[in-house]
């Protein structure tokens, strides 16, 4: 069957694609970023429940606070990039979602009761002996799977020649295992989460120290050691995932393939820069490196999506039905947005300094 | 159709989503109205100047943060997740449409959590006045956030004027989003106290829980007069039609309407008797048992809502299906599997029909229906069905009930859908045989041509007539059938004899005690206010006795015989023996036999379900008769299965006018052949004769097989005189309008005449009066060129054929060529000689008295002129 036949109509969009791809791209980002210190941190803290010895307890007490509200903007941020998503490729992605609806909706119930098990550690830890490590290993567990589901989803909307599946799999138990891509990729979003989610602890512990904590270097060591051994296991799967890519994606004739590579290149530039200014306990160089390096890497990925979709389906082939008035309220409310929430760090930072 | 279809099962008809979608509702609210508990609680705190107060909005923070945040905003990520994969389709309008408002909700929900985050972590570490101001940035953004979903939602109910003009401001700020608004903002109000009452019962010191309580308490009851005067004022903002449908119409909503009335009074009771200083042993359980009333009532409240919109998921836009409303009249007309991406087959064959039949079921009937799960489970709806029922059911839906859209697919799409139901989900298999009927032979009584100087001819007024044998429940049609006799005094000028003899009627053996047979006699006194002797009919007429002369012919009208013999079994067509003897001599003068047929196979089991109550071939089984009732009930607000079941019984032409029993009816209601046909024809849309045969007993493979004449030998079939079903129907409607009576546009709507090109063409008539005319066809006598005799009525009942008269206007029509639809040469299907009695006494051939010159019967010489009507002296013409 001619996987064409199977894509749904598109329905009008209310602007310019190119502003929804530029929506899409950067919160993507964002989420990126913020799930990467989720998960990292959920691995971390798993991690020292199983060198509980060798582990402080303030520490273990200290990372295990940041969990919920990591968890709580991951999802926030997971939203936006998911509408916007949905806007520009919703024909795919719903499409996905049903082939592989269990599972799909699974990943609800694993983020409540990952989110609830995160608490229960906050709360409970220091009362805790084994139920430490299996409350932290579900939660790192069940992130994973949750990452895993996520991967399967994504690269399945991308894949209509696998769809066809669907005559004999109407259950909704579909996974996109067959494609080789799956789990380099996979594991490659895992190592970068890990590493970010070492570097972000560093990057927070250099914060602390900039502002006259003493107890600092070690933490911002151990929190550097793990953003750079991850970084360079993760340009591994970096390059195990360009090479399971289909031969004939790029031909490099293109525009869009010209920006991949440009786009590549400057990810693992920026990424080895960012491991090179960690090395030198450059935190928040590298902290600005690697999270340009996301950027980039976003971008690449947005480049592949369409690279796969390209015998199907360009963006550009939506047709516009444009209503400009509510894209400028939503700007005006995410500016009002943006600068109620610097208000309320600024509360929060004037509160530190009066504790402090 | 662009999307596949998860296949569910038991979790169909939307259980997911109404699980999840009630349960973040329930904590979404109070996400809003909490966050305002709580800043106005830690100000009282500090007003107060209690730690205790401030202390307990502490402790409530992370009840509030745990609930709202992990729990209400994942199960709203959730219902995101659950309607795209559900409805896919609906979901992308919503989003393509609204992409901005959702991107606004998105930034208060950002907001939401930071500044909540921020007030839960650094509650007592930052200054009170920084600290409120975060309390109130998160209340606000809150009930921004409900503000946005809020138009969301209620543009799914009430999209206005979005539907022209596709404008996101219309869809947004739609009929019903003020009145929602303001509905659930004074909920959210209520449920801040609900959610209260567990942390404040939790409160060790006495004095402060109590105060807390009360304090609670207040929350819950003071927004309560507003939420109710909210809740009317969304009900009156619902377009007419749709206030009829939820709050009258769609008796699922019925268990959640009257839940909601219940439990108004119950929340408030319980908030009351909270607001007591109740020991904790007793406030404790009892906050736990408010909050789950709560979740009852609010759950009832979106149920209300969310059945309110069907058969839309975007009213008036987009159906519960993911059929766009302007897309379905093509798909109708072109088929649903071609339009279909997902779909394996794309036509229907004998071999994939119950395949493709369930692939049309996964995309029309489970986005709302279960199979065998909780929520709207097909297979109790569909239970009593066989395959020609379940048919009609699909092809009727919609049209009355207009909580369900109309099928959108063709009539083979239809049927394959009604096998998928019946064969593969009920695992009926039918196997449709034609039933075999015992040949019961006839003797025909003796005539000498040469001697005798009579001829007694004699027929059944109708020919095709059916009782209904289901008189404890309701009555149709009573025993009652009329027999018709001339007789002739053979001679050169013969003489039809009116006076001074007697004629006589007595049922064959076997058929003179129809009350052990039927409750007729029982129910009686109810339905037709008189208590008849048993074996007697309305008339006064047994199964024998005397023919009435009247206007040159002997009537017995209204004898009670039934298709029912001792012995048992069914047979349709009893033989009655009439005799005519001298009045001063007693000598027997002429004697013949005559069928009078009676059938109880009417088909009304076919929908109705039940069985055959006799001989697994006719007669109405209790279940069958019940059902009926209860779909007339269900429809038309009556209460007769009540009365019925209560000992009284309903004749159904006490409200439906009916000439065949000169009933008047109520002057609104339909006459019962309009309602009865017009209702049903609904139902049995673009078929043929096979229609007409699904409730009378026409069925060529039946038990009956009435159509018996030569027209049906000549395979004309009903519908060549009385049109198809929608024809016939929309005949008898179109009188019933042009009377004023609104309800014949109802069943009109959707009936499209199929033997003339529009309603406008269609001649109104009235039944039993107004009737398909012989000569339309037979044009003076000839052999008929056009057969179709539909819109041509008789001008009134004396032209009925059975009212008809030769040209000498002393011979009845009926009385040379037979009872109705049993026209002369007539094959009975229990005998061959059955319905042809006369002709072959008088004959010894079937066709009509008098045929191929067979003037002699009467005038005992050949005549040579054409005295009766035209062509009287041809031949047969269809030997």
């Amino acid at each position: 069957m001619d996987p064409a036949v199977l894509i749904p109509t598109a329905d009008t969009i209310p602007a310019h694609w190119s502003l929804f791809q530029l929506l899409l791209t950067s919160t993507t980002t964002l989420h990126l970023l913020a799930m990467n210190v989720m998960l990292g941190i959920s691995v971390i803290i798993f991690v020292s429940t199983v060198r509980a010895n060798t582990v402080p307890a303030p520490e273990i007490k200290f990372i295990a606070g940041k969990l919920p509200p990591a968890i709580a903007i991951t999802i926030n941020f997971g939203v936006a990039p998911l509408l916007f998503l949905q806007v520009l490729y919703g024909q795919f992605i719903y499409t996905s979602s049903v082939l592989m609806a269990v599972y799909w909706l699974a990943v609800i119930p694993m983020l409540i009761a990952a989110y609830y098990l995160a608490y229960i550690f906050k709360y409970r830890q220091a009362t805790m002996q084994l139920g430490r490590m299996a409350i932290s290993g579900a939660v790192t567990l069940l992130f994973l799977i949750i990452a895993f589901i996520f991967t399967n989803n994504l690269t399945l909307m991308q894949r209509p020649d696998a769809w066809s599946d669907y005559a004999t799999t109407k259950d909704g138990l579909m996974l996109n295992l067959g494609d080789p891509t799956l789990f380099p990729r996979y594991l490659h979003f895992v190592f970068s989460s890990l590493a970010i989610g070492g570097l972000a602890g560093a990057l927070y512990h250099d914060y602390r120290k900039r502002r006259g904590a003493i107890d600092r270097e070690e933490m911002i060591r151990k929190g550097v050691k793990w953003f750079i051994v991850c970084t360079v296991i993760n340009t591994g799967f970096g390059f195990l995932f360009l090479g399971s890519l289909p031969k004939g994606l790029f031909h490099f004739s293109t525009l869009r393939d010209f920006f991949f590579v440009l786009f590549l290149i400057g990810g693992i530039g920026t990424a080895l820069s960012a491991m090179v200014l960690a090395a030198a306990r450059r935190v928040r160089p590298a902290a600005l490196s690697i999270a340009a390096s996301v950027f980039f890497m976003v971008i690449d990925r947005e480049l592949l999506r369409a690279a796969y979709l390209n015998p199907y389906f360009n963006p550009t082939d939506l047709t516009l039905a444009p209503q400009y008035s509510p894209l400028f309220l939503f700007l005006l409310i995410f500016a009002g947005g943006v600068a109620l929430i610097i208000y309320m760090l600024k509360l929060v930072a004037r509160a530190e300094e009066v504790t402090e | 159709m662009n999307y596949p279809v998860w296949q569910l099962d038991f979790a169909g008809g939307g259980l997911f989503i109404a699980l999840i979608a009630v349960l973040h509702v329930y904590i979404s609210h109070f996400a809003v109205g909490g966050g305002l508990f709580l800043v106005l609680t830690e100000m009282k705190g500090y007003r107060e100047n209690s730690s205790e107060i401030v202390d307990y909005v502490k402790k409530h923070t992370k009840f509030f943060l745990l609930m709202t945040m992990v729990l209400g905003g994942l199960t709203g990520v959730g219902i995101w997740f659950t309607i795209s994969i559900l409805s896919p389709a609906g979901t992308s309008v919503l989003i393509h449409n609204f992409v901005f408002a959702w991107a606004i909700e998105w930034v208060f929900f950002l907001v939401e959590i930071i500044s909540l985050i921020i007030y839960y972590y650094y509650f007592g570490r930052m200054s009170r006045r920084n600290h409120l101001i975060l309390g109130w940035i998160y209340f606000i953004s809150a009930w921004l956030s409900l503000f946005a979903i809020n138009g969301i939602i209620t543009f799914m109910l009430t999209p206005g004027t979005w539907l022209e003009t596709g404008n996101f401001w219309a869809g947004l700020f739609n009929p019903t989003f003020w009145p929602s608004l303001f509905l659930r903002t004074f909920l959210a109000l209520m449920l801040a106290g609900l959610y209260g009452f567990v942390t404040a019962t939790a409160i060790r010191d006495k004095r402060l829980r109590n105060s807390m309580v009360r304090y609670c308490a207040l929350w819950l009851l003071l927004p309560f007069a507003l939420f109710l005067s909210s809740a009317w004022w969304y009900r009156s903002a619902l377009p007419e039609p749709m206030q009829t449908l939820i709050f009258q119409k769609m008796a699922e909503l019925t268990p959640f309407i009257k839940a909601f009335y219940r439990l108004s009074p119950v929340v408030f009771l319980g908030g009351l008797l909270m607001a007591i200083n109740l020991p904790r042993k007793v406030t404790r359980p009892l906050a736990f048992l408010m909050l789950f009333i709560g979740l009852m009532y609010m759950g009832s409240f979106e149920f209300i809502r969310e059945g309110g919109r069907r058969p839309y998921i975007i009213r008036d836009y987009m159906y519960s299906t993911s059929l766009r409303k302007a897309e379905a009249a093509q798909i109708t007309q072109d088929g649903l599997l071609k339009n279909s991406r997902w779909t394996r087959h794309k036509e229907i064959t004998d071999e994939n029909r119950l395949d493709a039949g369930e692939e049309i079921f996964t995309l029309l009937c489970l986005p709302c229906h279960s199979i065998g799960g909780p929520l709207n489970d097909i297979l109790p709806l569909t239970e009593k069905f066989p395959v020609f029922g379940m048919d009609a059911m699909i092809n009727g839906i919609g049209k009355f009930s207009t909580h369900m859209p109309q099928f959108a697919g063709n009539p083979q799409e239809r049927l394959a859908v009604a096998h998928f139901i019946i064969e593969r989900l009920h695992g009926k298999k039918e196997t449709r045989q034609p039933l075999v009927l015992q040949e019961q032979p006839v003797n025909i009584p003796p005539f000498d041509i040469d001697n005798d100087k009579y001829v007694l001819l004699a027929w059944n007024n109708l020919g095709m007539h059916c009782i209904s044998d289901s008189s404890d429940f309701w009555s149709l049609l009573p025993p009652a059938n009329d027999i018709y006799a001339q007789l002739i005094r053979r001679g050169e000028t013969p003489e039809v004899i009116t006076d001074k003899v007697t004629l006589t009627y007595r049922v064959e053996p076997g058929f003179e005690n129809p009350a052990d047979h039927v409750s007729f006699w029982k129910t009686a006194p109810a339905i037709f206010g008189k208590k008849l002797p048993r074996n007697i009919g309305l008339s006064g007429n047994g199964l024998s006795g005397e023919m009435q002369s009247h206007d040159g012919v002997y009537i017995a009208d209204l004898i009670p015989v039934v298709p029912y013999p001792d012995g048992g079994g069914f047979m349709p067509y009893p033989l009655f023996t009439i005799e005519a003897r001298d009045n001063d001599t007693g000598e027997l003068l002429a004697a013949t036999k005559v069928v009078a047929p009676t059938s109880t196979e009417m088909g009304c089991r076919n929908c109705h379900g039940g069985e055959w109550r006799v001989d697994g071939r006719a007669g109405f089984s209790a279940t069958t008769a019940r059902d009926i009732l209860a779909t007339h009930d269900k429809l038309s607000g009556t209460d007769l299965l009540t009365l019925a079941e209560e000992g009284t019984p309903m004749l159904c032409q006490n409200c439906h006018a009916d000439p065949v029993l000169n009933a008047e009816g109520g002057p609104s209601v339909l006459a019962l052949p309009a309602a009865i046909h017009g209702f049903h024809a609904n139902y049995l849309t673009g078929r043929g004769a096979e229609a007409c045969a699904a409730c009378h007993p026409a069925s060529p493979t039946g038990a009956t097989r009435c159509s018996r004449g030569i027209h049906d030998t000549k395979h004309q079939d009903c519908t060549h005189c009385h049109g198809t079903l929608e024809d016939h129907a929309l005949s008898l409607l179109k009188a019933e309008h042009l009377a004023g009576k609104s309800k014949a546009a109802v069943l009109m709507k959707h009936l499209t005449p199929r033997m003339v090109s529009s309603i406008v063409n269609v001649n109104p008539r009235t039944p039993w009066l107004n009737e398909p005319d012989c000569m339309t066809c037979h044009v003076a006598y000839e052999k008929p060129v056009v057969v179709s005799s539909y819109n041509v009525w008789t001008k009134s009942g004396a032209d009925l054929y059975r009212n008809r008269k030769d040209d000498s206007g002393s011979i009845y029509c009926a009385a040379c060529h037979g009872s109705p639809h049993a026209i002369y040469p007539s094959e009975n299907p229990y005998g061959q000689n059955r319905d042809v009695i006369q002709p072959m006494q008088y004959q010894n051939m079937p066709y009509s008295i008098g045929a191929n010159k067979g003037c002699r019967v009467c005038h005992t010489v050949d005549m040579t002129e054409d005295f009766h009507h035209a062509h009287t002296l041809g031949m047969v013409r269809n030997p």
